[in-house]
């Protein structure tokens, strides 16, 4: 039972370490150049052309609300399987390995991270202990749903 | 969809149903044996291969109907007459329940077909010979006319009432050597009358009727002189489909040269004569041109032998049996010449398609990156790039061309449909369906079906007469509705034609005068195509007495708003009593659609070309220019004003944009600060029937783009209507035109006024206008006290005494100068002035103000009132200058009296404070404690109060409001909701579980409708809104129970 074992697929945004299942990911690009969609929520980074089809990039700093600085450049986009919603990416700043976390170092309580990434709507699914940080597991299906809202009901 | 070998049958079987229908409509209108023949052969074999598909599948329900309706059929297919109306009934009713139980293929087993059965093989047994009636007598007919012939319908009209016309040939003579003159060439008519009268009653009888026939007159037809018009009705009467140049005639607009399309039932085919005629001729020229024929067969050989088994006339039989039968025909006439049998094609799954359509345009990018890599450079490599160009274009059209289906897929279920609808009418109706074959996007197809079903349905309606109606004003019994489309420019023309009692304009008008959507005056201006176009709207679709007249409307607008979806159009021309035209226009493909590129910042956009007029381009110091109206620029352009909406101001602005937004944009762009460098580009953009502009940077050109849907999480976007990739691999959005013209409000309506139930943004309640009157003073007034501001000419003012008038809206309208009733300072008359129009006034006043400075927020900057002074409510410093909040009220007691303003309360003619009476039935003035945060509003509210002799206290918000409850003895506490700590509703609770019993009564700018089961809930007893004087100060009295006591006094 103890040697069961998720694999993340990490990356780092303003300086934080997240990860989102392996098996979510379609691909991921260095492909970040952005058209600008107006009247599009502030997470909403634009669309960007992967070969022909047009994804739709979020900002994780934006979403979370993470300072944003300026020598932070998002120059990765992870892109998700359609299983988990319709042509969309997320902008990081940098990749990070792909690392297996045994069921025993990962834990739904979520007081261990900061105040700031709590209470975003059940997108910050996991955390896990690695050996030297801890990983925040976000749940990309999630993802779209905040889009929408802020939408319907702009927080600004 | 999932291949088994079920869905292959599902969709085999919907074809040969389809054939099935087309074979046994067309079986109802054969005359000739071969026809019929032809008709129940083709039907068999469908019926044949659709009962062994099931057989083999094991479908036993459907295999035993499809047997039946097969006996019936082979019984009738040696029959020298066609089956009888009811029998054809019988079958299409078994073959619609055929085709319902293929739909539902897992519950077939469960369908009750017994009865269908029973019918069937009664039908299968007792098909008998019926009795035959052999006609006495054979008369040959030969008739020559000259073309064309307006006799030629009448007289087979009585030829049908004598017998029965066989074998009947109608060619023309001589078409060869006569084009040079459309007077000679006749018109012979041959054929077999088979008849139980003799050949001299037969000729008794033509002669009698020399009124409608005129029998010794053939020949002598005049038609020199005749002009375009006359001509369309003249063929028409030969019931051929003329369709001709556009603009020669008023009615419909095809666009083809001349074509006489002989798409009769009545009639023999023929080869169509195409008559070529230079649109450059005057109508009254164009008869004496010679005529080309075009059509080689024609021009070579005079048809006169047309092949034999095509029908001949084939009408009799439903004429004679039901009057209220109806021909329909689709173009390929018999099913034996029908394309769609012949159909031999693959079944591609649609997303297969899709996916190669995004793979080639994934090929073009590739193709333009390396265009752009290859520029320059010469040599071999230049022609491989060039060559993959050519490929890659080549490649796309081709692709495209596979989402292609023709139209007559469509058309293929109206004849059916009209066949059920005239005779459930009781019309008379004869469809003529043109141009099957031209191609539509599979998309555009499938949305199309619909609108058209519509549009039919309310030709045959309420367009289409009774034959009775028909006959009485001399038009044929059979009503005749056209569908016809054809291809031009990237688009396709669908038109619905009838020959029915048309629209009558007069209706419309006068429905369009009742709704007071137009004057009179601007009625006369406008033309006939856009008064039909008011039809369209929603108000009129639902108006009886418009569809009662006209015969249209029902549900117009639903069709106009499917076909705009489509990015296409829809136009109506009527000629009332002759018919009308409806022309629906579409995109080829909703895949590709051309665009012009323009930027807007740095970002490029793409605005669909077919909602673009025109573009305008304003030159620094041209004679055109951006002007204001109160609150929008406009664009005067050949003396029409179009609203003009910035491009960069709607992307930049997130909501709809509202009052505030527009002033605000006004500000930022006043004409005097504009860069006198720059060039303006103006899109000219149709939206909804009426036209905008859309200023942008720059304009780049247009390009075929590929569209691509907005995301699915960002369909609430309404700007948009999509996404396109450029040439250099960017993502460009593709502009949505109305739903720019939707979010920027650019016609705009104001709301009704006093409506507290509309809902307001909050934040307008806390902005205000800055405006100057004299040269010292900025101004402030609360948005929500503006009705609108107006332009007005100075010279166009009248005085009565020293008091200035200037008519607005009709209403001669008091102008307010400021320096004549506060200590400010005057103001230098210009030509041209605003009106300040305040709202929550009931008289017809306006401030005049010589400059609206722009609008800022209140809250941020405002300081307590540090000037007394009457009709300046405080003082704020905004933009580092001193600004006077007016006092509207102050203002409007100057001019009309206290009485006056609260003339709503009865019986009130003096001061409270000053009025003894009032005084002996109060024992105190009555003390009200205000809450609120905004000091400005604060200060407005209390000297309302103050001014009508009551006490104030005022509370900054629901915690302090508790600290005075608890200090001071009230009458009334009223008390604003939206404030910081304690809000209004906390405020109430907290007071009623204290047990206080002092009437609540909650002033807002919230929207009362919403609100008002809350402020109960919390323990209020009214609800006002912010600002309007007379209703507030009413509404307190009635609380304080002191109009009711004034009222007693009075008596």
């Amino acid at each position: 039972m103890e040697t069961e074992s998720v694999k993340y697929s990490t990356f780092e945004a303003a300086g934080r370490l997240f990860g989102v299942p392996l098996i979510d990911i379609k691909e991921i690009t260095a492909e970040t150049n952005c058209t600008c969609i107006p009247h599009a929520p502030e997470c909403v980074r634009g669309y960007v052309n992967i070969r022909g089809n047009i994804i739709l990039g979020l900002d994780l700093k934006r979403i979370l609300a993470l300072p944003t600085k300026e020598e932070d450049v998002s120059k990765r986009m992870v892109i998700f399987k359609s299983t988990v919603g319709p042509a969309f990416g997320l902008l990081v700043d940098e990749i990070g390995e792909i690392v297996s976390v045994s069921s025993q170092d990962i834990t739904s309580d979520s007081t261990s991270i900061g105040a700031e990434l709590q209470g975003m709507s059940g997108l910050v699914q996991n955390i896990c202990r690695l050996p030297n940080q801890l990983l925040v597991v976000l749940n990309p299906r999630k993802l779209l749903p905040i889009i929408e809202k802020e939408l319907i009901q702009p927080s600004r | 969809m999932v291949n088994t070998p079920h869905a292959d049958f599902v969709l085999e079987s919907r074809e040969h149903l389809q054939l099935f229908e087309r074979s046994m409509l067309a079986l109802e209108k054969a005359a000739s044996p071969e026809a019929r023949i032809d008709c129940i052969d083709s039907s068999l074999r469908a019926v044949h291969s659709l009962k062994g598909n099931a057989g083999f599948l094991g479908f036993q329900t459907v295999q035993r109907l499809a047997h039946a309706i097969e006996s019936v059929l082979e019984n009738f297919r040696n029959r020298s007459n066609s089956p009888p109306i009811a029998v054809v009934e019988a079958i299409l009713l078994a073959s619609d329940r055929l085709s319902s139980m293929i739909e539902d293929l897992g519950f077939s087993e469960s369908h009750d077909i017994s009865e269908l059965m029973k019918a069937l093989q009664a039908l299968a047994v007792d098909a008998g010979d019926p009795v035959e009636n052999t006609p006495k007598n054979v008369i040959q007919v030969n008739l020559r006319m000259p073309l064309p012939p307006a006799s030629v319908i009448p007289l087979l009209d009585s030829l049908r009432t004598l017998g029965s016309l066989r074998e009947s040939q109608l060619t023309q003579v001589d078409l060869q050597t006569s084009t040079a003159n459309w007077s000679v060439a006749e018109l012979r008519l041959q054929g077999r009358l088979h008849t139980d009268r003799s050949v001299i009653e037969v000729q008794r009888y033509l002669s009698q009727t020399g009124a409608t026939v005129p029998w010794r007159d053939l020949g002598a037809i005049e038609i020199s002189g005749l002009n375009a018009q006359q001509l369309q009705q003249h063929l028409a009467a030969v019931r051929g489909e003329l369709v001709y140049e556009p603009n020669r005639l008023d009615l419909g607009l095809p666009v083809q040269p001349i074509v006489w399309n002989q798409a009769t039932s009545d009639l023999p085919r023929q080869p169509i004569v195409k008559i070529a005629m230079s649109p450059t001729n005057a109508p009254e020229n164009i008869l004496p041109k010679p005529i080309q024929p075009v059509d080689e067969t024609v021009a070579t050989t005079p048809p006169v032998k047309t092949s034999s088994n095509e029908p001949v006339i084939h009408q009799e039989s439903i004429a004679s049996e039901d009057r209220k039968g109806i021909v329909s025909k689709p173009t390929g006439d018999t099913t034996k010449s029908s394309p769609s049998e012949k159909t031999t094609s693959l079944r591609i799954p649609v997303d297969l398609l899709d996916r190669l359509m995004n793979l080639v345009g994934e090929l073009t990018l590739i193709r333009n990156q390396s265009l752009l890599a290859f520029e320059g450079i010469e040599g071999t490599s230049r022609a491989v790039i060039q060559r993959l160009n050519s490929v890659t274009t080549e490649l796309q059209d081709a692709v495209l061309k596979t989402r292609m289906q023709p139209v007559g897929h469509l058309f293929g279920r109206f004849p059916r449909m009209v066949r059920d609808l005239a005779r459930q009418l009781g019309k008379q109706v004869e469809l003529v369906m043109i141009g099957q074959e031209v191609e539509l996007d599979k998309t555009v197809l499938e949305q199309l079906s619909d609108p058209l079903t519509h549009l039919i349905r309310n030709s045959i309606d309420h367009g289409l007469e009774t034959p009775e109606v028909r006959i009485r004003s001399d038009k044929q019994s059979v009503g005749r509705v056209t569908l016809s489309a054809t291809a031009a420019d990237g688009q396709v023309i669908i038109e619905i034609r009838d020959d029915g009692r048309g629209i009558d304009p007069n209706a419309v008008r006068d429905k369009v005068l009742a709704l007071g959507l137009k004057t009179e005056a601007e009625l006369q201006k406008i033309s006939s195509k856009e008064l039909y176009s008011y039809i369209l709207l929603p108000g009129f679709s639902t108006a009886r007495q418009v569809s009662d007249v006209s015969g249209r409307g029902v549900g117009m607008d639903v069709v106009k708003t499917n076909v705009e979806r489509l990015e296409g159009s829809l136009t109506i021309d009527s000629a009332p009593g002759i018919g009308m035209s409806m022309i629906l226009r579409v995109p080829l493909t909703l895949a590709i659609i051309p665009c012009l590129i323009v930027t807007v910042g740095k970002e490029r956009f793409a605005v669909p070309q077919r909602g673009l007029e025109e573009i305008v381009c304003l030159h620094p110091g041209g004679e055109s220019s951006i002007e204001h109206s109160y609150d929008s620029e406009l664009l005067r352009l050949r003396d029409v004003l179009l609203p003009v909406v910035r491009f960069s101001e709607a992307l930049r602005c997130k909501s709809t944009f509202c009052a505030e937004t527009k002033l605000a944009i006004l500000a930022k762009n006043s004409p005097a600060d504009r860069d006198p460098q720059r060039i303006e580009y103006i899109l000219v953009l149709r939206s909804k029937g009426r036209k905008f502009g859309l200023l942008v940077d720059d304009v780049r050109g247009t390009e075929e783009v590929v569209v691509k849907p907005m995301h699915p999480s960002l369909r609430k976007i309404g700007i948009f209507a999509g996404a396109t990739l450029m040439g250099d691999g960017r993502v460009a959005l593709i502009a949505n035109i109305d739903g720019i013209a939707e979010h920027a409000d650019c016609y705009g309506v104001e709301p009704p006024e006093n409506s507290g139930m509309l809902r307001r943004d909050p934040a307008e309640v806390h902005r205000v206008l800055l405006f100057e009157f004299g040269l010292k003073e900025l101004f402030a007034l609360p948005l929500v006290q503006v009705r609108r501001i107006e332009s007005i000419a100075m010279n166009q003012v009248e005085f009565i005494g020293d008091q200035a008038f200037i008519t607005i809206d009709g209403v001669s309208t008091r102008i307010i100068r400021l320096d004549k009733f506060l200590n400010v300072s005057t103001c230098e008359q210009s030509p041209m002035m605003h009106l300040l129009l305040p709202k929550f006034v009931k008289e017809p006043v306006g401030i005049l103000v010589s400059r609206i400075v722009d609008t800022e927020s209140l809250s941020t900057h405002l300081q307590e009132a540090s000037i007394e002074e009457p009709g300046i409510l405080g003082t704020a410093i905004v933009r580092e200058r001193l600004t006077l909040f007016l006092d509207i009220q102050y203002l409007r007691e100057r001019i009309f009296g206290r009485a006056r303003a609260l003339s709503t309360s009865q019986s009130r003619e003096v001061d409270l404070v000053g009025s003894p009476q009032v005084k002996a039935t109060l024992d105190v003035v009555p003390h009200i404690l205000l809450v609120d945060d905004t000091p400005f509003f604060r200060e407005v509210v209390r000297r309302y109060f103050e001014r009508d002799g009551f006490v104030v206290t005022t509370a900054i918000d629901g915690n302090d409001g508790m600290r005075k409850l608890a200090e001071g003895d009230f009458d009334l506490v009223v008390s604003d909701i939206e404030m910081p700590n304690l809000d209004g509703w906390g405020f109430c609770q907290a007071a009623r579980k204290a047990g206080y019993k002092t009437p609540f009564m909650a002033l807002t700018s919230l929207s009362k409708i919403e609100n008002s089961a809350r402020a109960i809930e919390c323990g209020f007893d009214g609800f006002e809104e912010k600002l309007d004087h007379d209703r507030l100060i009413n509404s307190v009295r009635k609380m304080l129970g002191l109009i009711a006591e004034e009222q007693q006094d009075g008596n």
